[in-house]
């Protein structure tokens, strides 16, 4: 069953048992626009059949498709309730943040014309022996963006651990700066001196050790480089507090464990530590899941400050209005494939939508 | 090998079977409880003592599951209510039901299970299920309690595949936010499991000092209640499988004993081992095949709390 | 109605006195329990503090019965910050043991400084490989390490009954069935009245905390343990990790053997350990894992013990009430953390919030 399709059982059971009052928690986070569509019409249809209904989302423009009224919160606190007619994206915005913001997102033009990032026929076959990605194969230039989109589920993950070489079963070639790195581990590919930052999408479960503070956190990736047995954390301390500084980032102290963190904080300080080794290659797995709409910007306008440093990108997202305003190019996986690439600026979320459940609809670069 | 050694086992299986079964029925409600030993030692000394006090085998046996109760329900309100580490906690109450063991068994050593009381759990043949060659001989030629553990099996696997609690039970530990927000009352079905867990387990105690042995020994278990834990997962979380891995178990338990006449140039102590080797080599292959048939309850071990999510 | 949440702000001294309010908790519920056996608690625990610190010979009992719980302690301290359950110490502390009493019956005449530093690396070998099997299966395949590592326990009980019965037994000894004594030159040297196990006790805290959170290998345990994902994302080699942290605390717990066995035992027997590998399991969660603080734990329970020894004589209490006692103490304490992670307040009751 597809991730839609168990969404849909999910709300047959709660139909079948009667339900008066329907509450929907991020029901759209594994839907493609075609299954969110379906999904919204039942929603009205049962809102006609005089069922109250809660959806919780964090995409604005749902919001302001299905409901009648907004209610928002902020820190655990009702920031308002207004009529959803009466309204505006806007507004909920700076209701949400607490100030005034924009909300545009700035794309800058790629400059350079070198590759950074070539992905040769990359296939990875799990322990359950289960093609997690089919001969996969794309290539990123310097300081470009390229979007990642699909369901959840479809080799994402996958791809980004293997270009970061913690996937060791994998097949293919993956050329950096010319040089194939499919067979090292992250460590040889540090000590090679290429610099892929990874910013995975389980923060905690990996990216972080949630019960360490700041300062530990900081060091983890070059502490081996120190000579000698012994760890010296005081240049680890200089660049923690550099990136609270840098980012904002709202802790009582360096030597607070980041898991008492906000999540926005938490995605600050592991963004930080990945931008503080001046990267050449940086792979982001839903960077802005779970923040709060002023965090995610800062996270956009960061990417794109690192985009202008000539920095490659690779960008696994889920709001395709993020994706396609954000991004250079958008790559859909399904089911491990690649289904096509569009050029962000000239696509549609519809076509993108129809790719995301396998439909071939021209573009580049698509396999049987 | 003759008939009579597979008698044996089946024997010799029998407090396996409780012990595994309790375990089973805990962690299916997603609770890890490593108590099972201490509880067996709770149930096996409040058993032994009921039984020379009153002469009466229920008071016994009724005794001796309230004591594996009392054990479970501790394990309980440290895990579920307070969430307190389950792998910590289990441990603490082997080392606590292992003192209590000693503490009440003092003085208790050398008494022998009352006459009366022996008779009562004696073999008899079931009429028909008994006659039949080989298998009657092996299975239906037993004492009540062996009786008692075929049933509980059964009954263990129609209550959690047949009944809409066994399903809300599975759900529990599977996914318990998902339990939780179908509206079942997570926090009761973990203390009812965990209760029923602690009764088997006490029962399994009161098997080893009333039945098996039958007399009081210090730590009378030897180790059998971590072997339950381990079977547990042999058995892949399915009640009908435990029949077969612990009468297996029971057999490795008495072949030592067994093996003598045969005249094996072997040490007694190296046979002795086996038990445990064997429990090892299986954890070993267990974990080594990866399919995810037989797989754990996915929630098993966490401590649940609604507002963590 | 009850209303729990999550809170952060526990300050250390606040937490100290949860901690504390649930020791004496445990001991108010024991003393119920001495009262039902018809005995004063004040005077069975005024006479367990006499058995314990009343006379210089007493401390000195009380410090030697802690030695093998610092050392074991430390040992699976390292484990479990790893989240590897360790609970093999029993049978690992027998293998170590056994290591040691391998080189002191071989070479009884080599000389002390040659000796002792030989029969300390051979139990640190065996206790450590003894730890390594099942840590290697666990990094391998994930394998229940739990279990094994209780399994071992057993395993190396009757593998030291089967030397002990066999082929370590003392022909000397008219056919009963023990390991002979070891020559005065396998013998650890008293140091102020005591034997120089404290002296290697202490020596192991300083090194064993300064590994801990100054020595790169340190970090590496703390992140392992507190997210292996996290190990392998930052280039780590996971499995060595696992591998050699359970040989060093196996490694450990083995030392503990040798002290024990050359220390005080001067010989091997198959009741070595006198059950220090659970109650190390019981200190070493109680010190939170905190090298500095297993010391004050381990003598408490030393004390604990020792004291258990006299009220046996002084009020015919079971010995094994200590392990009670010490069994409720963790109790109380392990529930007690939950105050330290949550908030709890009280709410007026809402009726429809009832049960059912």
């Amino acid at each position: 069953m597809s991730v839609g399709e168990k969404q849909t059982v999910e709300i047959l059971k709660v139909l079948y048992r009667g339900a008066d009052i329907l509450i929907l928690d991020e029901p759209t986070a594994v839907l493609t626009p075609q299954e969110t569509d379906r999904l919204f019409d039942i929603l009205l249809r049962m809102k006609d059949q005089g069922c109250a209904i809660i959806i919780i989302t964090h995409k604005l423009h749902e919001v302001m498709e299905i409901s009648d009224r907004v209610s928002v919160l902020r820190r655990g606190e009702v920031a308002g309730t207004v009529n959803t007619r009466e309204t505006s994206p806007m507004e909920l915005t700076s209701m949400m943040v607490g100030k005034k913001v924009t909300l545009s997102i700035e794309r800058p033009p790629v400059k350079s014309e070198d590759i950074m990032l070539e992905v040769r026929d990359l296939s990875l076959i799990d322990r359950d022996s289960i093609k997690k990605l089919d001969r996969v194969s794309f290539s990123v230039r310097a300081g470009e963006i390229l979007g990642v989109a699909g369901v959840a589920g479809s080799g994402q993950k996958e791809l980004c651990e293997s270009i970061q070489g913690l996937e060791r079963r994998k097949r293919g070639e993956i050329l950096f700066k010319g040089e194939n790195i499919s067979h090292l581990t992250p460590r040889a590919i540090f000590e090679k001196g290429l610099r892929i930052s990874f910013i995975p999408e389980d923060r905690l479960g990996m990216g972080l050790v949630p019960t360490m503070d700041l300062v530990d956190n900081v060091i983890l990736k070059d502490y081996y480089l120190q000579k000698g047995i012994f760890l010296d954390r005081e240049p680890a301390k200089q660049r923690a507090e550099h990136i609270v500084k840098m980012l904002n980032v709202h802790t009582p102290s360096i030597y607070h464990p980041v898991n008492k963190l906000s999540g926005g904080n938490i995605q600050k300080v592991l963004l930080g530590r990945e931008i503080d080794s001046t990267p050449d290659f940086l792979v982001t797995a839903y960077p802005t899941r779970g923040l709060d709409i002023g965090s995610a910007h800062l996270i956009y306008d960061e990417l794109n400050r690192q985009k202008e440093r000539g920095v490659g990108i690779l960008y696994v997202g889920e709001d395709l209005n993020i994706l396609l305003s954000l991004c250079d190019r958008i790559m859909v996986m399904f089911e491990g494939k690649i289904i096509g690439t569009v050029d962000a600026s000239t696509a549609t979320k519809e076509e993108i939508g129809l790719m995301m459940l396998g439909e071939v609809t021209g573009g580049v670069n698509s396999n049987d | 090998m003759d008939i009579s050694f597979f008698t044996a086992a089946v024997v010799a299986g029998t407090p396996l079977l409780f012990a595994i079964l309790g375990e089973l029925i805990t962690e299916k409600a997603g609770q890890l409880n490593l108590g099972v030993e201490g509880m067996m030692l709770m149930g096996a000394v409040v058993g032994f003592k009921t039984a020379l006090m009153t002469g009466n085998p229920f008071l016994a046996l009724a005794g001796a599951m309230l004591a594996g109760a009392l054990g479970a329900m501790i394990f309980g309100v440290l895990t579920v209510s307070l969430r307190a580490n389950q792998v910590v906690a289990g441990l603490t109450l082997t080392i606590f039901g292992t003192g209590f063991s000693s503490f009440m068994g003092q003085g208790l050593m050398g008494e022998v299970v009352p006459e009366s009381m022996k008779l009562f759990f004696a073999d008899f043949k079931i009429p028909l299920l008994g006659d039949i060659p080989v298998i009657g001989q092996i299975f239906f030629n037993q004492g009540m309690l062996v009786y008692t553990g075929y049933f509980a099996a059964i009954i263990a696997g129609l209550y959690i595949y047949r009944t809409s609690i066994g399903l809300n039970l599975r759900s529990v530990g599977e996914n318990t936010a998902a339990a939780d927000a179908a509206g079942i009352k997570v926090s009761r079905y973990k203390y009812i499991h965990i209760l029923i867990g602690g009764l088997l387990c006490g029962l399994a105690g009161a098997y080893l000092s009333l039945v098996y042995i039958p007399s009081w020994q210090e730590n009378v278990t030897a180790g059998r209640g971590w072997i339950a834990v381990a079977l547990v997962i042999f058995c892949r979380w399915n009640p009908y499988r435990v029949l077969a891995g612990a009468f297996l178990f029971g057999g490795l338990d008495i072949i030592g004993f067994r093996i003598q006449k045969y005249d094996f140039h072997v040490s007694q102590y190296m046979i002795d081992m086996l038990p445990y080797l064997v429990t090892i080599i299986i954890l070993i292959l267990v974990s080594a095949r990866r399919t995810s048939a037989g797989s754990p309850p996915a929630s098993l071990g966490e401590s649940y709390f609604r507002e963590e999510r | 109605m009850i209303k729990m949440s999550a809170r952060t702000d526990c300050s250390a001294k606040e937490s100290a006195a949860i901690r504390g309010g649930a020791i004496i908790l445990a001991l108010v519920t024991v003393s119920f329990f001495i009262m039902i056996l018809g005995h004063n608690p004040f005077s069975v625990y005024g006479s367990m503090i006499e058995g314990a610190f009343g006379t210089v010979y007493r401390i000195t009992e009380t410090l030697r019965k802690s030695i093998p719980l610092i050392v074991a302690s430390l040992g699976i301290s390292l484990a479990f910050r790893l989240k590897f359950w360790n609970i093999g110490a029993e049978g690992q502390i027998m293998m170590g043991a056994m290591g040691a009493t391998f080189c002191a019956l071989n070479f009884p005449d080599l000389t002390s400084w040659l000796l002792l530093p030989m029969m300390g690396a051979a139990s640190i070998i065996c206790g450590g490989i003894w730890g390594a099997i099942p840590a290697y299966f666990r990094a391998k395949w994930r394998t229940n390490e739990t279990i094994f590592t209780l399994m071992m326990n057993y395993v190396a009980l009757k593998w030291l009954t089967y030397l002990q019965y066999g082929p370590w037994k003392d022909p000397a000894a008219l056919g009963f069935p023990k390991i002979p004594g070891f020559s005065p030159n396998a013998v650890l040297p008293n140091v102020f009245g005591l034997h120089a196990g404290w002296i290697i006790a202490i020596v192991l805290v300083v090194i064993v905390h300064l590994f801990i959170n100054h020595t790169q290998r340190g970090y590496e345990i703390s992140v392992v343990g507190g997210s292996e994902n996290t190990g392998r994302y930052a280039g780590m080699n996971v499995k060595a990790v696992i591998i050699y942290t359970i040989f060093l605390s196996g490694g450990l717990c083995g030392l503990c053997g040798m002290i024990e066995a050359s220390g005080v035992n001067r010989t091997l027997s198959v009741g070595i350990t006198m059950g220090a590998g659970y109650t190390a399991i019981i200190t070493s969660w109680l010190s939170s894992l905190k090298a500095p603080v297993i010391p004050a734990v381990c003598v408490l329970f030393a004390a604990m013990i020792q004291g258990g020894t006299f009220i046996q004589m002084a009020f015919q209490i079971p010995q094994s009430a200590a392990q009670i006692l010490q069994g409720t103490i963790l109790f109380f304490v392990l529930g007690s953390e939950f105050f330290i992670r949550y908030r709890v307040s009280f709410i007026k009751n809402i009726k429809a919030e009832g049960e059912k």
